[in-house]
């Protein structure tokens, strides 16, 4: 038995915290698999919900920090290190072909960031979904990850800086 | 709330998913659908959000997911049902409960003891230590006992055995916190604080060995001079779990008056 608002909450956010999981995850099966443990988190804390959020961005916040959690398990089980351009992914052409539009150019953009959220700390990595990827505005972004305004400014100065500095090949960041 | 990216003057991705949500307010949300009119792009993305979002619910309505979910409790169930106390944190199984025959009294007892573990081992660099207490571990895998990492991700099998660094004779309950919002007593003695003497990198009487279910599990020692109780533990364990919205990760120091030492467990 689930708590009975779960239901509606799938109707309204299911896709959203599916669209999320698939974009950081990268593949069906894992994003599928993703949405199961966000709403079975939503299903337990839903008793508890305060509302203090917005239940939307309570479960993209529930789906951002377990996909990151994922992504990070990732990096350890393949033995490959945090740090250092050898950690990149290349942008996959068409990963997210079924997320995007064709010819939207933020595609490369949302592809740059994915490969390099490895080499920040978790509240920068969710700064960087938010910002680049979600187009969030920055006074949305410092209150929805718990940042001033000027520290997110840092933070993501520190990322472009830094995503400058590894990037390879393909893509760029605006 | 901004509706616009701060790229460019289309509303952006998240606009975008608020209106196609309906949680947008009618005022932008009017914004939004104007501009959508006159924007190729945009109206291309709504376009493939309505799209996206008619074909995830088609293949995957919510019986289906409800279903998946049935499916994974009654998998974790059988587990519970076999070595785990109520209410524990599913990917933890106690195996060694020594003389704490109150928390024993509802697991499946199997004495395995931690073999081979370093009589006198360094307190990991990783461990939080505060007010000259600290928590720690060693982690048994495939027959070798090394140092545990909280940064490491840990699986199923793995014995875990928790060591403690206090100044002085305290008294000192440990409770884990996990994602589901379930807050356990690890150790205790019946219900109040575990006498513990001072000393670095101790091993508490119970080792854990990880269950096959995956996520962070956040394990606190509150270290108090004076009588301290599980329930209070507990309660402000609960407390901080919910002010983190039930992530482990982010749960700060217990409201307690007492020394704090924590570590954060991952599993796969």
């Amino acid at each position: 038995m689930v708590h009975p608002e779960l239901e509606a909450l799938y109707a309204q956010y299911g896709y959203a915290v599916y669209r999320r999981c698939r974009y950081l995850l990268g593949g069906d099966d894992d994003a599928w698999d993703a949405v199961q443990e966000v709403f079975l988190r939503a299903d337990a804390g839903l008793s508890r919900f305060e509302g203090r959020a917005s239940h939307r961005t309570w479960l993209d916040t529930i789906a951002t920090r377990h996909c990151l959690n994922v992504l990070r398990a990732r990096k350890v089980r393949t033995g490959r290190g945090l740090s250092g351009p050898e950690a990149l992914d290349a942008p996959a052409a068409g990963d997210l072909a079924d997320l995007y539009p064709e010819g939207d150019p933020a595609v490369v953009q949302a592809l740059t960031v994915r490969s390099l959220l490895a080499h920040f700390d978790p509240q920068t990595q969710e700064a960087a979904v938010c910002y680049f990827v979600d187009e969030m505005s920055q006074e949305d972004v410092a209150t929805r990850v718990g940042l001033s305004v000027p520290t997110l400014r840092k933070r993501l100065r520190a990322f472009l800086d830094r995503a400058r500095g590894h990037l390879t090949r393909g893509g760029g960041l605006s | 709330m901004s509706e616009t990216t701060p790229h460019t003057d289309h509303p952006g991705w998240d606009a975008l998913l608020r209106h196609h949500q309906g949680d947008l307010p009618a005022a932008q949300a009017e914004k939004v659908s104007a501009h959508a009119a006159e924007c190729a792009l945009c109206a291309s993305r709504l376009r493939t959000l309505n799209e996206g979002a008619r074909k995830f619910h088609g293949e995957r309505p919510f019986a289906v997911l409800e279903s998946a979910l049935r499916n994974r409790r009654d998998g974790l169930g059988g587990s519970e049902s076999l070595a785990r106390p109520t209410g524990a944190p599913r990917w933890l199984l106690p195996v060694v409960l020594g003389g704490f025959a109150a928390a024993a009294g509802a697991f499946v007892i199997l004495h395995v003891p931690f073999a081979d573990s370093p009589s006198a081992p360094a307190v990991s660099a990783k461990e939080r230590l505060k007010s000259g207490v600290g928590l720690s571990f060693d982690v048994e895998r495939g027959g070798q006992v090394v140092p545990g990492d909280p940064g490491a991700i840990y699986k199923a099998g793995d014995r875990i055995q928790l060591k403690y660094t206090s100044p002085a004779r305290l008294n000192v309950v440990v409770v884990s916190l996990d994602g589901r919002g379930e807050v356990t007593v690890f150790h205790d003695d019946a219900g109040a604080g575990l006498r513990v003497e001072a000393g670095t990198g101790r091993a508490m009487p119970t080792s854990i060995v990880l269950d096959d279910a995956p996520g962070a599990e956040r394990i606190v020692a509150c270290f108090s001079e004076s009588a301290l109780t599980s329930a209070a533990v507990v309660a402000a364990a609960r407390r901080a779990l919910t002010a983190a919205e039930g992530d482990p990760r982010t749960v700060g120091a217990l409201d307690l008056p007492c020394a704090q030492a924590d570590l954060l467990l991952h599993k796969e």
